[in-house]
């Protein structure tokens, strides 16, 4: 079980390297500030990306649902809460 | 007013704005303390010829001004462009630059005129007074009809001129008035309008290269009253766009030359602004020779003051004598007089009208042949809504060198049109294609002239193509013909450069020769003919081919149509650079991006060998699998086809659009070998599931990598891709390329695929 903390530095390390930014660093991104067009500045096709490499990596799904999505991808932090939360049900659904 | 031999002697004033732009503010005592930092640089120079080329004005003065205290000639290098500058370096002492100093300058001591001095360094004893016959700088003609010519201009022709227009324009300007110059200050327009007018007269000038029209409105100081300086391609993009109609009350003049400006330009921009701008009619030779404000599109050209035009006896053409004129490098001592290849009438007041270029009326055979009048009644078809004709030399079937010099220059040139549709005709164009609307135009051409005068070839662009400083030139006009093959380039409608970047305005021909079956009765610019202009526009910038070793970053953001005007913008810094291609009126909406690298390290195809390229079971035809039809279907067939993925081979025609003058395919076309790799390997998938065949879309790669440059046409190559990541909407394939002989993958990179152009998406795009 990885800490909130580690999970979070995970997902900024697979930020950096599933979309190659250049000049920036996983520990330089903040956990609370905003992913798209401000703060980092990403865009939809980053989002695209952001979106097969976290199901690749964690297995979890991310659904039709633009409004469910854009709090979803709001932040690292809110990024983080999903995949746990994700995690949490299939230990349960396993269980 | 304070003129050029008199400059140094004058006070330094540190309350006085000489230049301002997003480069900083300087007074004109810093201007002075630049100038005199600089002369002491550089000298000694007496004498000397020091090459100058900077892209901020500012920049430009100093380098100027230290090369007249410093009693060097300054030559104004007319582009960065590395052949030009070799040739130029030859002849001169040293470089005075900003920026980087090009390559091609290594051997010469180069300057940054504004290269920051440590406290007291020397700065030198400056002339007060400069010799008026002092030679000051040497310009080039813009080759509106041919090579350019070096032509010598002393003191005494510029600073008599600047006089000539402040007595005449100063009132009109008002001495608070700064200069928004969107022209280069190397050409003799620029250099008099934009650099040593405001610099003798005291108003603040716009430092910066102005690449947009919409840079001006931010750098005009707020409220503070501006003159626009430009030429009628820029103005026309600042009018259409109304910029200056929202800063009507500060705009106190628009001067427009460089080129004939359309009466109805005129017109609209006196409706903006209030009044017409001023035309300036001139040459490099002459200098200024005369003004007008057209109103209702007829007005007469007035002499500038001291100007003398004339008609010349043996030619029929304008001749000029004023005190501006110097026709030749050394400029004579007294006055001089040059003969225009203009035709004029002459009014009785001494005013004139321009009838056009005298070598405009050829001879085609016995026939004599007048390329205005054609122009004028193409204009007057209701599909043209400007057109111009040149000349493209002899017939193509030029006889090999067995025939006599004498014949091939007795060969008739063939007339050629550059047509600009109007706005109803596109509609046309797209459906029915350049030959037929060719050969309406021709037909309707047929009722005046005789079929032997007609044009024999037709280009049809959304703009005359003008050069870097706004001017229509044989050169971009021929341009348009250089390939006689379908055209395999985006229309050109304007550049701009420096040293690290490069910004082409352009727009996607309907007959763009990349269109041809990418897709089938649905056109569609694809991602690897976007990067594909990108690349040829990055070696524009580098003055060499690309030797790619990677993209990264690669991004399609939008469906690109034909028809779309572009901004292409590419930057270059070391081996880094970086691309974005756009809209050419709404920046927000985005085509492509990306970034890369150069320094490839080439790996040798393995010679030799048998093929591996066997086929591995039957597979449908490419034809099934693919929507690319035509020119565009690069892929040939496929060889394999499994859970691992699919391996093609490449058409031996492969990316015949692409190839350059040698034939060569350049490396990064590789990048549409694997998009349809990828597209077949989804296609046998849905097949296998009985599904039908779904366009995909290539949204982008993160990382390619190239390890060879180039293909040869003859190579046989492979492709592979393989599914990698992705469930839904965006599907990862890792992919390569290889020689069919084997060895290393050539190019290699994973590209993300969005099948179903229309597909739903858990992203709003």
């Amino acid at each position: 079980m990885v800490s909130a903390s580690g999970l979070e530095a995970e997902i900024k390390a697979l930020i950096v390297e599933a979309l190659a930014l250049e000049d920036v660093k996983p520990e330089e991104i903040e956990t609370e500030a905003p992913l798209f067009v401000e703060g980092l500045g990403l865009d939809s096709i980053d989002a695209l990306e952001l979106a097969m490499a976290l199901e690749e990596r964690y297995g979890v799904a991310i659904e039709d649902d633009p409004e469910r999505n854009q709090q979803i991808f709001a932040s690292v932090s809110s990024l983080a809460a999903f995949v746990a939360d994700q995690r949490a049900g299939a230990e349960r659904a396993n269980a | 007013m304070i003129t050029l031999s008199r400059w140094f002697a004058g006070e330094p004033r540190g309350d006085r704005l000489a230049a301002f732009g997003r480069e900083g503010e300087r007074s004109d005592a810093d201007l002075r303390r630049d100038v005199a930092a600089l002369a002491a640089r550089i000298s000694p120079a007496a004498g000397r010829d020091l090459l100058l080329h900077c892209d901020d004005a500012y920049a430009f003065a100093v380098g100027l001004l230290a090369c007249v205290g410093a009693g060097a000639r300054a030559v104004l290098a007319p582009s960065r462009s590395p052949e030009m500058l070799r040739e130029l370096a030859q002849k001169a002492h040293g470089a005075l630059f900003d920026g980087e100093p090009p390559s091609a300058l290594a051997d010469l001591p180069c300057w940054h005129p504004l290269e920051a001095q440590p406290e007291g360094a020397p700065s030198a004893a400056l002339p007060r007074l400069v010799d008026r016959d002092a030679p000051l700088a040497v310009l080039f003609t813009s080759g509106t009809t041919g090579e350019a010519q070096r032509i010598g201009k002393a003191v005494r022709h510029l600073e008599d001129e600047v006089a000539v227009l402040e007595e005449r324009f100063g009132a009109q300007l008002g001495g608070d008035a700064r200069i928004l110059a969107t022209v280069a200050p190397q050409h003799l327009y620029g250099l008099l309008f934009r650099v040593l007018w405001p610099i003798a007269s005291g108003r603040a000038f716009l430092r910066s290269a102005v690449l947009h029209p919409e840079e001006l409105a931010p750098h005009s100081g707020g409220d503070a009253p501006f003159a626009v300086v430009t030429t009628p391609v820029t103005l026309r993009h600042l009018v259409e766009r109304g910029e200056l109609s929202q800063r009507r009350a500060s705009c106190r003049a628009v001067f427009s030359s460089g080129g004939p400006l359309a009466a109805e330009l005129a017109q609209r921009t006196a409706r903006a602004l209030g009044s017409a701008p001023f035309e300036v009619y001139g040459s490099t030779e002459t200098g200024g020779v005369a003004v007008r404000q057209q109103h209702s599109g007829d007005e007469p050209w007035q002499p500038l003051r001291g100007v003398v035009a004339e008609s010349d006896p043996a030619t029929g053409c304008l001749a000029i004598r004023s005190p501006f004129v110097s026709a030749g490098e050394r400029g004579a001592a007294g006055p001089e007089r040059f003969v225009t290849g203009d035709r004029a009438a002459f009014t009785d007041t001494g005013e004139f009208h321009l009838l056009g270029r005298a070598d405009r009326v050829i001879k085609v055979g016995e026939k004599r042949l007048s390329l205005p009048d054609m122009e004028e009644r193409l204009r007057a078809h209701p599909a043209v809504s400007d057109a111009v004709l040149l000349t493209l030399g002899k017939a193509a079937k030029r006889p090999r060198s067995e025939a006599k010099p004498s014949e091939d220059q007795s060969g008739t040139p063939r007339v050629a049109a550059v047509v600009v549709p109007a706005a109803g005709a596109w509609d046309a164009l797209a459906a029915d294609g350049r030959r037929a609307l060719a050969r309406t135009l021709g037909d309707f051409l047929a009722g005046y002239f005789e079929r032997v005068l007609l044009p024999r070839a037709w280009r049809f662009a959304a703009a005359l193509p003008s050069n870097a400083q706004g001017k229509l030139t044989q050169e971009t006009l021929r341009e348009l013909f250089a390939a006689e093959a379908p055209p395999d380039a985006l229309e050109r409608l304007g550049a701009a450069r420096s040293d690290h970047a490069l910004e082409l305005r352009l727009r996607v021909p309907w007959d763009l020769a990349h269109l041809d079956g990418h897709f089938p009765g649905a056109p569609v610019v694809a991602g690897a003919v976007q990067v594909h202009f990108a690349l040829r526009a990055l070696e524009e910038l580098i003055g060499a081919p690309a030797q790619l070793a990677a993209l990264e970053a690669l991004k399609f953001h939008d469906v690109l149509l034909p028809g779309a005007e572009l901004l292409l913008r590419v930057e270059r810094e070391r081996d880094r650079f970086s691309f974005a291609l756009g809209d050419a009126d709404r920046p927000e909406r985005r085509y492509a991006s990306g970034r890369g690298r150069l320094g490839l390290r080439a790996v040798e195809p393995r010679a030799g060998g048998e093929s591996a390229a066997a086929s591995v079971g039957e597979f449908p035809p490419i034809a099934e699998l693919l929507p690319q039809a035509g020119a565009m279907r690069l892929v040939d067939r496929v060889l394999e086809h499994g859970d691992a993925g699919t391996r093609c081979a490449v058409a031996p025609s492969h990316g015949a659009p692409f190839r350059d003058a040698r034939g060569a395919v350049p490396a990064w076309v590789a990048l549409e070998y694997m998009a349809q790799c990828a597209a077949a390997d989804g296609s046998l998938r849905r097949r296998s599931h009985g599904e039908s065949l779904e366009p995909a879309l290539l949204v982008g790669s993160r990382r390619i990598e190239f390890r060879c440059a180039e293909f040869d046409p003859a190579q046989r190559l492979e492709v592979t891709a393989r599914h990698a990541a992705g469930r839904r909407e965006l599907l990862a394939f890792d992919c390569a390329v290889f020689d069919a002989r084997g060895g290393a993958a050539l190019v290699e990179g994973r590209l993300n695929v969005l099948p179903g152009i229309d597909g739903r998406t858990r992203f709003s795009r």
